[in-house]
């Protein structure tokens, strides 16, 4: 039985997006693996319909972030986890050859795990996918004004922690 | 630090690609569970097909439909809750009786006072007050109706008795 051709498109599209978005809020591979296997399991039940998603992107990373909320609550407190992923947490960037760009690299990741996983969320919507705040606030299903609130501390953090090595290797 | 300059240097980093081994094996599983759960799914019956109507119908503002369904709900209990109860129905039932009875009896009444010439009223209290403001050219000219004639008759036995 060959694999429905919108199921394909679909991965050829958005993998690559969703596996960021997905390896920023779990800091695992293993759990990415998973939730993005949850996510297209659930997308081959039951195919996305054109007439009732507008935004396919938006929607597929909405379908992601609350994949990890649920894996979340299934495992521990959200507490545990944010400590657990502060304290030992996979690489999310590529490598970079410059020594200089590694090492920021390096400090931004880290820096995104200590973030809160509610604003890490927002700042890599707001960053990496280049989404606005309202499309934030559908796709995270929280108040725009939280959104904007959210990556504006989230922001301010990166920029406190960062702020030395960005000058130095500027 | 410029902020939108900051913010541009993040955008610039770039995330690990996703490993390329994932794309078969994920399509693979979601081709199995697909099948898997297309095999167990019921075949397409109307109902299903009313689902998926309703769905696409409802899709665009569930919430507001759900409201709409909601106001009709409290309008059908509301209108439930303003019907008679049984023994205000019944007591209702029982007074139309007694009101057709009473009309019944009314009639009975009438038609016997009809057959009774002796019982007919007086003509003087038979005529209807607005008579008396009749201009009186045209009582003279007047066809006497049955009913008067009957009132005479009743009034000369009277007199000659």
């Amino acid at each position: 039985m060959p694999v429905a051709p919108d199921l394909e498109r679909i991965y050829d599209d958005h993998a690559q997006a969703l596996f960021a978005f997905a390896l920023d809020l779990t800091r695992s591979e293993a759990d990415t693996r998973d939730l993005l296997q949850e996510m297209f399991r659930r997308l081959a039940m039951r195919p996305l319909r054109e007439t009732t998603v507008r935004d396919e992107r938006a929607f597929l990373l909405r379908m992601a972030h609350n994949l990890w909320v649920d894996q979340i609550r299934r495992s521990t407190s959200r507490e545990r986890v944010r400590d657990t992923l502060a304290a030992a947490s996979e690489p999310v960037f590529a490598p970079a050859t410059n020594p200089d760009s590694e090492t920021f690299r390096r400090e931004l990741d880290a820096a995104l795990a200590e973030l809160p996983p509610e604003q890490r969320s927002v700042v890599h919507l707001k960053l990496w996918e280049e989404m606005t705040f309202e499309s934030i606030s559908r796709t995270l299903d929280i108040p725009l004004n939280t959104a904007a609130s959210r990556y504006r501390y989230a922001l301010d953090k990166l920029r406190v922690r960062l702020r030395p090595l960005y000058e130095e290797i500027q | 630090m410029n902020p939108d300059e900051f913010e541009q240097r993040l955008r610039k980093e770039a995330f690990r690609p996703i490993p390329p081994e994932w794309r078969h094996e994920l399509l693979r599983e979601a081709r199995l569970d697909g099948a898997a759960s297309a095999g167990l799914a019921p075949s397409p019956s109307p109902c299903n097909g009313l689902g998926e109507w309703l769905r696409d119908w409802l899709w665009p503002a569930p919430a507001a439909w759900a409201a709409l369904a909601a106001c009709w709900v409290a309008v059908l209990i509301l209108n439930r809750s303003a019907l008679p109860s049984a023994v205000e129905m019944a007591e209702t039932r029982a007074n139309a009786r007694l009101a057709l009875a009473y009309q019944a009896a009314v009639r009975e009444f009438n038609a016997l006072q009809l057959d009774d010439p002796a019982s007919a009223p007086r003509p003087s209290a038979a005529l209807p007050p607005r008579r008396a403001a009749e201009p009186s050219q045209a009582r003279m000219h007047r066809q006497p109706t049955p009913s008067t004639y009957e009132c005479l008759e009743t009034v000369s036995t009277q007199q000659m008795a």
